[in-house]
């Protein structure tokens, strides 16, 4: 949903006006008055009629999908019966199947043709399901011929897109890790690594302390032994969060770095 | 962070709120002392998603209306009855904006503007301003309610977490994703 409207300093309600406009006894009877309205509901005629009329459509269809013999040569098959695809008809199995499904072998038989023809054959017409009756080497064939545009789009939406190059660049690590699951052993080494090139000149760290939330601002590329501490001390596997990293690299250029998530574990 | 006293509640608190609730099962009557402690709460979450005051009044009358009726289904989980009622108001919210009576509005003021101009470490020029109310506006539905909660409404994990029945972590986690989203709009 992204229909919003967006009011910029609205001017608050006080707290006094809001409890001004509370009242329970109104609330409390209009609560009573739906429940009378729902049962209104189950009395009223519409309703068993829908009932009725459901249960009319719901045999109608039952009556219609019983089991069928039909005496073929010298097999008996039984069938199921549907209103839309199979007919009734006697002695042969070609003469018992649907139009539909003629038609469907008939396709098949233009693709085949195809093939040993070595036309090229529209990659829409050749459905999974008629794959499925063609010869093994057949459809391989019907494989290798799909249109050079479907590989190419695929390996469009496979490209990366463009970022930024400020943040593309440079991705912080510890000890190896960006994002994810961090052995505490690996974490209390507690430098933030990028490149040799490159260093770390402050970032915010932000964990769950035995007080709550906490954020911690940081003017070099280590993780504060207090803050590594307090981690152990509690001993908690909890998501941490590196964020506002900025870097420099060796010609003095600032840079915005990635920030981290790192679930560390004990 | 603001820590709000009515819903974090102390054991003796919760205690209380229970042997209210359990009044208000046998007799809906007894839900009164309930309904005045979390009215301007819930007031305050609709209004803060709506546009028109009468029609987040209105909005708040339903939550309560059916939380009367439901009552009975209530069962206490750990979690203060408070979290139960804002589920009841989203669900009401969102309804009221299916049936076009109300239209998803996001009320900011000035300062949270400017504290994410600050956290995004940008000037705080007027086009930056301008920037970011649009950025706000192309996020998603659960993005927006999340940077809603937690920094226009400055509530805690905890509680973003009951409210939207995530867990504690969770709630950090994808906060801090909406946050740097935003982010990312708005650097780009």
């Amino acid at each position: 949903m992204k229909n919003y409207k967006i009011n910029l300093n609205r001017k608050k309600l006080s707290s006094d006006y809001i409890k001004s406009k509370q009242n329970f006894e109104d609330v409390l009877s209009k609560s009573f008055s739906i429940g009378t309205a729902s049962k209104s509901i189950l009395k009223s005629g519409w309703f068993y009629g829908t009932i009725g009329l459901s249960s009319i459509a719901v045999v109608l269809c039952t009556s219609y999908t019983k089991p069928n013999e039909i005496q073929i040569g010298h097999q008996s098959i039984a069938k199921k019966q549907t209103n839309t695809q199979i007919m009734l008809a006697s002695a042969s199995l070609n003469q018992v199947e649907s139009n539909h499904i003629q038609i469907k072998k008939n396709e098949v038989k233009q693709v085949q043709q195809a093939i040993t023809e070595n036309k090229q054959v529209e990659p829409l017409v050749v459905a999974e399901n008629q794959l499925k009756d063609l010869k093994p080497e057949n459809k391989h064939k019907i494989q290798q011929n799909i249109p050079a545009t479907k590989v190419n789009l695929a390996e469009e939406i496979a490209a990366p897109t463009k970022k930024s190059t400020e943040i593309m660049v440079v991705i912080p690590k510890i000890s190896g890790v960006h994002n994810g699951d961090i052995a505490w052993s690996d974490f209390e080494k507690g430098e933030i690594f990028i490149d040799q090139n490159i260093t770390i000149e402050k970032f915010n760290i932000n964990y769950t302390s035995q007080f709550g939330d906490k954020t911690v601002s940081v003017d070099s590329a280590t993780i504060p032994k207090e803050v590594i501490q307090e981690l152990k001390d509690l001993g908690l596997n909890q998501t941490i969060f590196i964020t506002n990293i900025v870097a420099k690299d060796d010609l003095g250029n600032l840079l915005r770095c990635y920030s981290m998530d790192l679930d560390i574990k004990f | 962070m603001n820590v709000n006293p009515l819903y974090h509640h102390s054991k003796s608190k919760l205690m209380e709120e229970l042997e209210w609730i359990q009044q208000a099962k046998q007799n809906p009557e007894r839900f009164a002392p309930l309904y005045k402690k979390y009215h301007e709460q819930i007031f305050r979450y609709v209004y803060q998603r709506m546009d028109d005051e009468d029609m987040a009044f209105d909005v708040t009358s339903q939550v309560f209306m059916k939380a009367i009726k439901n009552i009975h289904k209530y069962e206490y989980r750990g979690v203060p009855f408070a979290s139960w009622l804002y589920r009841i108001a989203k669900s009401e919210l969102y309804q009221a904006f299916r049936d076009e009576k109300a239209r998803r509005t996001v009320n900011i003021d000035g300062i949270h503007l400017s504290n994410f101009i600050e956290e995004f470490e940008h000037d705080e020029t007027e086009n930056n301003r301008k920037k970011l109310l649009h950025c706000i506006a192309k996020l998603n539905e659960q993005d927006m309610q999340l940077i809603e909660l937690r920094y226009f409404e400055r509530r805690s994990f905890k509680e973003i977490g009951e409210i939207l029945e995530i867990t504690e972590n969770n709630a950090k986690v994808k906060s801090f994703r909406a946050l740097g989203k935003l982010k990312k709009i708005f650097i780009n």
